[in-house]
C-alpha cells in the first residue's frame, strides 16, 4: 500500500502544527500563568483521606498517570492558548481586514505531484464589496528547489452588477519527474495508456503555463455560457527521475512550445447546494482548438489539436434524503487535425487524481479518455460524509478501441470532512489490480 | 493451590481493595462536610472548555483503559464476579446524606407550591428604581450580558435572550433552577426582571475584555452592543436574568475527577458521589447538555467567629441559559443530548453502517413552541441522553443511581411542574402548556426506563408499622405501571416466596432481612431483589436499618 497525499491550503498540516506548537508553548509558558492550578494539580492527595483509595488501587492507576504526565505540557498550551484567545491572534495575523476576506495563508503539500512543499497564499475574496476574487499562491519543493507552483487567479462574479463574468487563470508549474507510461512493441512503434503496464514507467522534466481567460454570462441561476482563451506554454526536458527517460520521438519534444486556442463552455447546475450536493443534476462541456505559434515535434509536424471535456454527474436520494447515489460519466478527448499533432503532456489522464482512484498518478494516457464513477454518500457527522465508490475507465486511441472488456475497474472507500461552506479534506482508501491506495487530500475528486 | 486459584486470588485481591463501600452501615443523614478548613486556592482550570472538552474526550477515555483497577473491574463485571462499582457516599437507606454538595428537600418533604416557585431565592431581585452600575462585562459564556450592581450594592450577572428567540434563554434557566433547587442541588438566585436600560450606569473601573481576553476598560460603546445582541420588549425594555452573586470567595469549578487536595472535607472521589452521578438523569430530563466542569462552582464560605478565618466549601451548578430547548443564543440542534459534540463511535457506527443506521435524532419532532427552542420528547431517551461532551460524573452512574435520580424526578408531580413552569413567565401560555406537556412526557418516560423490574425493585419510601413493613412502588406511583398488575413477593431468611397484591409485608417479631421482589405484570416476571434489614428493639419496636437493592444493568 501507497501513501499519497496533496494539499493546497491545507487544514490537517494546520492542526498537527498547532497541536506541536501547543506542546511547546505549554512547556515554556511562563510559570505565573498557571501558579493556582499547577499547584493544585499536583498536590498529592493522601490516600487515606479518599474513599476507596487503597494502596493497591493508586498502584494500578500509574499508567494512567503517566499519560496525565505526557499530557501535562499539553494541558497547559491549551488552556495559554484559550487564555489567551489563540486563534484570534492567529487570524488577524493571517487576516488583513477585519471582514476577513483578504489575507494571506501558508500552502503545504506533502506526497503531491510536486512531493513535499511549502509556500504561501495570497488573496481577497471580495476586493471591490461585490465578491470579486483575486489569489496568488505558490508552493516550493522542499527537496527540490526547481520544482514549484504558481498560480493567479482573478474573478469577478458580476461584470457591472450585470450577469456576465470574467475570470483570468494563470498556473505555471515546473515539475522535474513526472511520470509516463509507454510500452514499445517489437515493430518499433509504442503504445499508451492501456497498453502499458506499472513497469513501463518513464519520466520527464515539464515547465508548464496553462492559462485561462474567460468571459461568461448567466442567462439565469442554473446556466453559465461563455468562452475561454487559452494559451498554454510547455517546454520538456527527459526526465530526472529514477525511471528510464521519456523516448524523444514521443509528440511533445522539440523545444519550448507556445499552443494558443480555446473555446466555448457551458455549465448547467441544477443541484441543491453546490459543497454538499443532495439532489439534482450537474453538467460541462468546454472545447477548443489550439495551434502551436512556436515549437514542433520531433518529427517536424506542427501542434494542430481539439479538445473536448464532457463531465455529466447525477444525485439521487436514495431512501433519506441525504444517502445519495452520485453517478458520473466523463469524457475528454483530443483530436488531432490538419495532420497536427497533440503534445503527450497535454493528452487526457486517469488515474489516482482523476478519479480512477486506485491507480497511481499518470498512470494512463492517451488521446481519450473515458470515465464512469458511482459513489454513494451519507452522512457520519454533521459536516462529513462517507462515501463507496466504484470507477471504470479507460483511456484510448480511437473511439473504436472503447471496449468494456478493457475498462480498469477502482474501488474503495473513504470520508469527506465539508464545513457548512466549504470543502475541506477527504480520506480515501482505494483499490485497483495495480495499486493500493490511501490517501489525504484537498481537493475533491468530482 | 492451581495456577487458575493463584491468579483469582491475585485478580480479587487487586480489585476488591479498590471497591467503594456499597453503603456505610450508618444511617447518616447529615455528611458533616462543613468542617473548618483554611482557605483553599481558587482552581480555575475547570473554567477553560477546549481543555476540559478536549480532555474528556481523549485522555479521560484513554486513562478509563489504562486505570488497571478501573480495567480490571470492567472485566470483573464482565464475566459476573463483580458488582458495578456504586457510589461511595450513600448512606445505609441507599440514600444521599445533607451536604455541602446536595440538600435533600422535595422528594424527601415535599415543597409547597411557594416555596417551589421561589426556588434558591432567598434575597431580593435587583432594584426596581435607581441606577444600576455597570461593573464588567460578562466574562464567560455565550449569552450576552454583564455584571451590574444595584442601589443596594447587591451584585448580579445579567443576561439576556437572544433577539431572535425572545424567553427562550431567560426562560429556561429560571425553570431549571427551579427544578434543581427543589430537588437538593445548589444552584444561585435567578431572578426575571425587566431592565430599563435607560437605569445603565458605568462604573468608573468598569472593564470587559477585548477579543484577545485581555482586561480594558468598558465603554458605553461595550455596552450598545451588547444591548443590540439583546431581545427588547416594545416598550424598549429587555427581559433579563439576573443572577445574584454567590455568598463566599469563589474556588472555581470543583472537579469531576478525584477530590480537591486542599479540601478536607473532601473525602470522596467525585465521581463517586451519587448526587453527582445521579444528576445525569436530572440533567436528561431538563436537558442540561451544558453540565460540564465549567459551569460547576466551588465557594468559600467563612465561618463567623473563627478565629483563623476559617470555613469551608460550598458546591455549585450554574448556567441554565441552554438547558430544555435554548442553545443559548439559537435553538437547540437534534442531536444535542443525542450524541456528544464528536462521537466517535456514533460516527464509526454511521460509517460502518453505510447510512443504513438512521439515528433517531435525523428525523426530528417539530418545534413545539419557539420560544423554547428545540425541547422535546418523542425522541427522548434517558439511557441515551449525554451531554455536549463526556462528563466523567455521569459516565460513573449505575442503576442505582440512575433510579435515585429519577426517584428525584418522580417527586415532581404534574401541579409541581405547573407550578416550576410558571416561573419562567412565558408570554405565551401555549409555550408553558408545551413545556409542561414535554416535562411531564419525559418525566414519565424516565419513569419507565428506571423503574422497570428489568432492571430494579422500584419499591422505596420503606416504613415501619407495627410489624407491617410498607413501602411505595414507585412506578405505580407514577402512573408508569398498573396498580391491579402489581404484585411482591417477599420470603424471610431463604424460605418460600408469598406473593401480595399490596405493598405490605409482615415483618415477623424477630431481626432479620426481608427479601422483596416486585411484578408490573401480574407475576409473570420478577425484578431483581431488594433486601431490607429491620431490628427490634426492646419495646418491640421495629426500625429499618438498611437496604440493599440489586440491579441488572
Amino acid at each position: 500500500m501507497r501513501l499519497t497525499a496533496r494539499s493546497v491550503n491545507s487544514g490537517l498540516e494546520w492542526g498537527v502544527a498547532a497541536l506541536f506548537m501547543t506542546l511547546l508553548v505549554g512547556l515554556l509558558v511562563r510559570p505565573a500563568a498557571f501558579a493556582e492550578s499547577a499547584s493544585l494539580a499536583s498536590a498529592a492527595v493522601p490516600a487515606h483521606r479518599v474513599a476507596g483509595r487503597s494502596w493497591w488501587r493508586q498502584a494500578l492507576e500509574l499508567p494512567e498517570e503517566a499519560m496525565d504526565v505526557f499530557a501535562w505540557p499539553l494541558k497547559r498550551g491549551v488552556i495559554w492558548a484559550e487564555r489567551v484567545n489563540l486563534p484570534e491572534r492567529i487570524f488577524d495575523v493571517l487576516y488583513f481586514n477585519d471582514e476577513r476576506t483578504a489575507g494571506w495563508f501558508p500552502n503545504f503539500s506533502f506526497g503531491g505531484e510536486i512531493q513535499s512543499a511549502a509556500g504561501f497564499r495570497l488573496f481577497h475574496d471580495d476586493l471591490w464589496g461585490h465578491a470579486e476574487e483575486i489569489s496568488l499562491a505558490t508552493l516550493f519543493a522542499i527537496d527540490d528547489l526547481e520544482e514549484e507552483r504558481v498560480e493567479f487567479r482573478f474573478f469577478v462574479p458580476s461584470v457591472a452588477g450585470s450577469r456576465a463574468h470574467v475570470l483570468a487563470h494563470v498556473f505555471y508549474s515546473e515539475d522535474n519527474d513526472e511520470d509516463f507510461f509507454v510500452r514499445f512493441r517489437p515493430d518499433g512503434s509504442f503504445g499508451l495508456g492501456a497498453e502499458t503496464g506499472e513497469d513501463d514507467d518513464t519520466t520527464f522534466e515539464l515547465d508548464l503555463v496553462r492559462s485561462r481567460f474567460e468571459g461568461g454570462f448567466r442567462p439565469n441561476a442554473n446556466l453559465d455560457l461563455g468562452l475561454a482563451f487559452q494559451p498554454i506554454f510547455g517546454d520538456v526536458e527527459e526526465g530526472g527521475g529514477a525511471e528510464p527517460p521519456i523516448p524523444r520521438f514521443i509528440d511533445g519534444f522539440g523545444g519550448p512550445t507556445v499552443l494558443l486556442g480555446g473555446g466555448p463552455y457551458f455549465e448547467w447546475d441544477v443541484r441543491d447546494n453546490a459543497v454538499r450536493p443532495r439532489s439534482g443534476w450537474f453538467a460541462r462541456a468546454d472545447g477548443g482548438a489550439w495551434a502551436d505559434v512556436r515549437g514542433e515535434t520531433t518529427s517536424g509536424r506542427d501542434y494542430r489539436y481539439a479538445r473536448y471535456r464532457i463531465d455529466l454527474r447525477r444525485y439521487q436520494p436514495t431512501f433519506r434524503r441525504d444517502r445519495v447515489i452520485v453517478v458520473r460519466a466523463f469524457l475528454d478527448r483530443v483530436d488531432t487535425f490538419d495532420e497536427g499533432a497533440a503534445p503527450f503532456w497535454d493528452l487526457p489522464r486517469l488515474d489516482e487524481d482523476r478519479a480512477l482512484r486506485g491507480f497511481e498518478r499518470n498512470r494512463f494516457r492517451d488521446k481519450g479518455a473515458l470515465l464512469f464513477n458511482a459513489e454513494y454518500r451519507y452522512p457520519i457527522w454533521d459536516t462529513w460524509d462517507g462515501y463507496l465508490f466504484w470507477d471504470e475507465g479507460q483511456v484510448f486511441r480511437n473511439f473504436s478501441d472503447v471496449d468494456s472488456s478493457r475498462f480498469e475497474w477502482s474501488a474503495g472507500a473513504g470520508i469527506l470532512f465539508l464545513s457548512e461552506k466549504k470543502f475541506l479534506m477527504r480520506i480515501q482508501f482505494a483499490t485497483s489490480e495495480e495499486d493500493q491506495l490511501f490517501r489525504l487530500d484537498l481537493e475533491r475528486s468530482f | 493451590m492451581s495456577v487458575r486459584a493463584v491468579l483469582l486470588s491475585v485478580f480479587l485481591a487487586t480489585v476488591l481493595p479498590g471497591i467503594p463501600a456499597a453503603a456505610t452501615s450508618e444511617i447518616a443523614s447529615n455528611a458533616a462536610d462543613d468542617l473548618p478548613i483554611h482557605e483553599p486556592q481558587a482552581d480555575e482550570e475547570g473554567d477553560f472548555l477546549w481543555w476540559d472538552g478536549g480532555r474528556n474526550m481523549t485522555f479521560y477515555q484513554l486513562g478509563k483503559i489504562l486505570d488497571l483497577g478501573n480495567s480490571l473491574h470492567a472485566v470483573g463485571e464482565w464475566v459476573g464476579v463483580l458488582g458495578p462499582r456504586e457510589a461511595a457516599d450513600v448512606n445505609a437507606l441507599d440514600e444521599v446524606p445533607n451536604s455541602t454538595w446536595f440538600t435533600n428537600r422535595h422528594h424527601r418533604k415535599r415543597l409547597s407550591p411557594e416555596e417551589l416557585a421561589r426556588g434558591p431565592n432567598a434575597g431580593p431581585p435587583p432594584s426596581s428604581t435607581g441606577p444600576l452600575t455597570i461593573l464588567s462585562g460578562k466574562v464567560l459564556g455565550q449569552t450576552p450580558g454583564f455584571v451590574l450592581k444595584d442601589r443596594d450594592e447587591h451584585r448580579y450577572v445579567l443576561k439576556f435572550d437572544p433577539p431572535e428567540v425572545p424567553e427562550m434563554a431567560t426562560g429556561a434557566e429560571i425553570v431549571s433552577s427551579k427544578v434543581l433547587h427543589a430537588l437538593g442541588w445548589n444552584v444561585p438566585e435567578y431572578h426575571l426582571f425587566l431592565l430599563d436600560p435607560a437605569r445603565l450606569e458605568l462604573a468608573e473601573d468598569a472593564w470587559i475584555r477585548d477579543k484577545y481576553r485581555r482586561k480594558r476598560a468598558m465603554t458605553r460603546k461595550d455596552i450598545e452592543a451588547i444591548l443590540q445582541r439583546a431581545a427588547r420588549l416594545p416598550d424598549g425594555r429587555i427581559r433579563a436574568v439576573a443572577s445574584l452573586q454567590i455568598p463566599g470567595t469563589p474556588k472555581g469549578p470543583f472537579r469531576t475527577q478525584g477530590v480537591r487536595p486542599d479540601d478536607l472535607n473532601d473525602t470522596i472521589p467525585h465521581e463517586d458521589r451519587r448526587e453527582l452521578r445521579g444528576l445525569r438523569v436530572v440533567a436528561a430530563w431538563i436537558n442540561y447538555t451544558d453540565a460540564r466542569r465549567g459551569n460547576f462552582y466551588d465557594t468559600f464560605l467563612r465561618d463567623p467567629g473563627d478565629p483563623q478565618g476559617r470555613g469551608h466549601l460550598v458546591h455549585y451548578l450554574l448556567d441554565f441559559s441552554s438547558s430544555l430547548g435554548s442553545g443559548n443564543v439559537e435553538w437547540k440542534d437534534p442531536k444535542d443530548g443525542n450524541e456528544y459534540v464528536v462521537d466517535p463511535p456514533t460516527i464509526l457506527r454511521s460509517f460502518v453502517s453505510l447510512g443504513l443506521w438512521v439515528k433517531p435524532w435525523e428525523d426530528p419532532p417539530p418545534v413545539s413552541h419557539p420560544a423554547l427552542g428545540y425541547f422535546e420528547a418523542g425522541i427522548f431517551d434517558p439511557e441515551r441522553w449525554v451531554t455536549t461532551y463526556p462528563n466523567p460524573l455521569f459516565d460513573q452512574a449505575t442503576t442505582r443511581d440512575s433510579f435515585w435520580g429519577s426517584k428525584l424526578v418522580t417527586s415532581f408531580t404534574d401541579d409541581d411542574l405547573r407550578t416550576v413552569v410558571s416561573t419562567g413567565e412565558w408570554s405565551d401560555p401555549a409555550a408553558a402548556e408545551a413545556l409542561f406537556e414535554i416535562l411531564r412526557a419525559r418525566r414519565d418516560r424516565i419513569a419507565r426506563t428506571y423503574f422497570h423490574t428489568d432492571r430494579i425493585n422500584a419499591a422505596d419510601r420503606f416504613t415501619v408499622k407495627g410489624n407491617q413493613l410498607g413501602f411505595e412502588n414507585l412506578a405505580v406511583r407514577s402512573g408508569v405501571a398498573s396498580i391491579e398488575r402489581a404484585r411482591y413477593r417477599y420470603r424471610r431468611s431463604g424460605g418460600s416466596w408469598k406473593i401480595l397484591a399490596r405493598p405490605a409485608v409482615p415483618i415477623g417479631s424477630a431481626d432479620g432481612v426481608v427479601e422483596l421482589q416486585a411484578s408490573h405484570d401480574g407475576g409473570e416476571s420478577w425484578s431483581p431483589t431488594t433486601r431490607v434489614t429491620v431490628r427490634v428493639n426492646g419495646k418491640s419496636e421495629f426500625r429499618l436499618v438498611r437496604i440493599d437493592r440489586e440491579t441488572h444493568d
